[in-house]
């Protein structure tokens, strides 16, 4: 029955599915780019949620074996903002490392998506007996809610993880305006380090650092 | 006991996207964290305190004010959601009585009961209740409405101080909610820029809080785009509010939909599609309605809760029926001619005064506004 109607139709059922493929191959070339295209609603951009990570972990200036570093990222416009968990463990060196981590989503092109945040966190776990009143459970190495644009500049760090257990956590605001992006992004690490676009900021009150001697207690 | 820089509200309403993560921690940019503080700092009392929801009615973000400017206050940071996108559009969606019995979009009321009760509790809290400090509402898109409605909600039930802003925020409610929220609420700081299609839905009978249609425009490009919807990305609320003071940023009181505007048909090409000819094309069609006696029409829809669609219906039956009135010929010709226009439909000459003419032109100019909107919002 059914074969007969696909015979009887062949032709017509041919040339609508062969019309649709060239109204969608021409609008797609029409407007290539932009918001206002006909499907640019179904553009799927590659969201880069980490790119490649390294550190080195010590303590007292001494490298730790078998440390096990956390990342988590996660993307609210991917996978409904469920974070994507790995694990890493420092070898002999203290020296741990991520791969990169690349998806595919819709939110960026999305008027109610685009503003999605972006959260890549890793972190060390602090033993019980670590964790002083009011502080943090993690060793914070890298904490980051942005926006979904990859930033070459601040992936540069990801792979600068240097950090001393001993080291206060700080909290960095960079300055992203040339890239677009807001001009007091924040960053929280206990990594020290020192970047042009880099202001640096410490304790309750977030009083600007200006040499990480000063922090040494 | 002051107003909140507008460079601080942005950056809380952007901050406040970061609740939707189940995450604990909250790394709010240094501005902020000198005149608020977020008890989610501390991870553990974030997971023990009543303050904090997440993922299931994670919507809030409350923060207490502890420097000179804001000690006392509190701050009520509000995220939008994107399942509310599509009842903003859908101009088939029902509308539905407050708290204060005004009417005011079903999506928006039902999402503020859901974490209504659990704000409740925070502001029951001795400290909160006999603090008389301002409650600080704040949103960013569909977070705007909502924190409009606890604004509204917070005045009404507790009648503290309230002040309210609000950054590319769509419509709330009908014009009673307007001007009552408008009246109840002490400060309303609405931000919105010239080319953001988002403040444009849904369409009257909804209006904006405050009544009297005065907005801050940082930017006041035209032509609309879903672009400049963004928090962050350019031109970005958080890059264009960066002021001390609202008085520094330009404002303007927007066109009424009261005022009266009529259109002449042979201008009809210099249309573009923007707010600016949204407002005036919305002006005129009302003007139209006025002039043919229509006002008993406009008050039974602004108090009767139809559907959007159902609103635009009788009125198209109206003017339809105008358009064999001697007089209004010319009128209703030239409304429909920038209509077309503004729908992007410039080579349709041919103007019919049939029902089936009017509702169709009546639908393309609403389908082209909430368009780019409801294709944007489709696949999250």
């Amino acid at each position: 029955m059914l074969k007969s109607i696909i015979d009887k139709y062949r032709y017509f059922l041919l040339f609508t599915v062969s019309l649709c493929l060239s109204v969608i191959v021409f609008f797609s070339y029409a407007y290539p780019e932009g918001d206002e295209t006909v499907f640019g609603f179904l553009k799927r951009y590659e969201v880069e949620l980490s790119a490649p990570v390294k550190g080195r972990i010590t303590r007292n200036g001494i490298p730790v074996l078998g440390m096990e570093v956390v990342r988590e990222l996660s993307y609210g416009g991917y996978d409904k903002g469920e974070p994507i968990i790995d694990y890493a463990l420092t070898d002999t060196n203290g020296e741990f490392s991520f791969n990169e981590v690349k998806v595919k989503s819709n939110a960026p092109g999305n008027i109610f998506g685009q503003d999605a945040r972006l959260r890549q966190e890793i972190y060390i776990k602090k033993d019980l007996d670590e964790i002083k009143d009011g502080e943090d459970k993690y060793y914070w190495l890298w904490f980051i809610s942005k926006n979904w644009t990859s930033v070459p500049y601040l992936n540069q760090y990801l792979m600068q993880l240097n950090a001393d257990l001993q080291n206060k956590e700080l909290q960095y605001e960079v300055d992203l305006t040339q890239f677009g992006l807001r001009s007091s992004q924040p960053i929280a690490s206990i990594c020290y380090w020192e970047g042009e676009l880099f202001s640096v900021y410490y304790g309750e009150d977030l009083e600007e650092i200006t040499s990480f001697d000063n922090l040494k207690d | 006991m002051s107003v909140i820089a507008p460079n601080i509200a942005s950056l809380l309403a952007l901050l406040a996207y970061d609740i939707k993560n189940p995450s604990g921690k909250i790394l709010p940019d240094r501005r902020v964290k000198k005149h608020f503080k977020f008890s989610t700092d501390d991870v553990q009392q974030a997971s023990s305190g009543g303050f904090f929801w997440r993922e299931t009615t994670g919507f809030l973000l409350i923060g207490q004010g502890h420097s000179q400017q804001h000690k006392g206050d509190h701050v009520i940071a509000i995220r939008g959601t994107n399942t509310l996108a599509d009842a903003v559009t859908d101009i088939t969606a029902h509308s539905k009585s407050n708290d204060s019995g005004s009417l005011v979009h079903t999506g928006f009321q039902t999402t503020f009961e859901s974490f209504r009760d659990g704000l409740a509790t925070y502001l029951d809290k001795p400290e909160v209740l006999n603090s008389t400090g301002i409650i600080h509402c704040v949103g960013h898109s569909l977070g705007g409405a909502l924190a409009t409605l606890v604004a509204n909600w917070v005045k009404t039930t507790y009648n503290k101080t309230v002040y309210l802003y609000t950054f590319g925020c769509p419509r709330v409610g009908y014009k009673d909610f307007a001007i009552k929220s408008s009246a109840r609420i002490d400060k309303v700081y609405r931000c919105v820029h010239g080319s953001d299609p988002v403040p444009k839905v849904p369409v009257w009978p909804f209006c904006h809080v405050h009544i009297n249609g005065s907005e801050y425009v940082p930017v006041r490009e035209q032509g609309l785009s879903p672009k400049a919807h963004s928090m962050e990305t350019a031109p970005g609320y958080v890059h264009t509010t960066n002021y001390e003071q609202w008085d520094d940023m330009y404002s303007q009181v927007a066109g009424s939909m009261y005022q009266r505007v009529v259109l002449n048909y042979e201008n009809r090409l210099q249309t573009t599609y923007s707010s600016h000819w949204a407002d005036k094309i919305a002006a005129a069609l009302m003007t139209l309605i006025i002039d043919g006696g229509g006002t008993g029409l406009i008050a039974a829809i602004q108090a009767g809760g139809t559907t959007i669609a159902t609103a635009y219906d009788l009125m198209a039956r109206f003017v339809c029926d105008l358009a064999n009135t001697v007089g209004f010929e010319e009128q209703l010709k030239g409304l429909l001619g920038h209509m077309i226009v503004f729908a992007g439909k410039p080579a349709i000459t041919v103007i019919k005064y049939t029902f089936s003419f009017i509702k169709w032109v009546f639908n393309i100019t609403l389908g082209r506004l909430n368009n780019q909107a409801r294709n944007a919002m489709k696949n999250v």
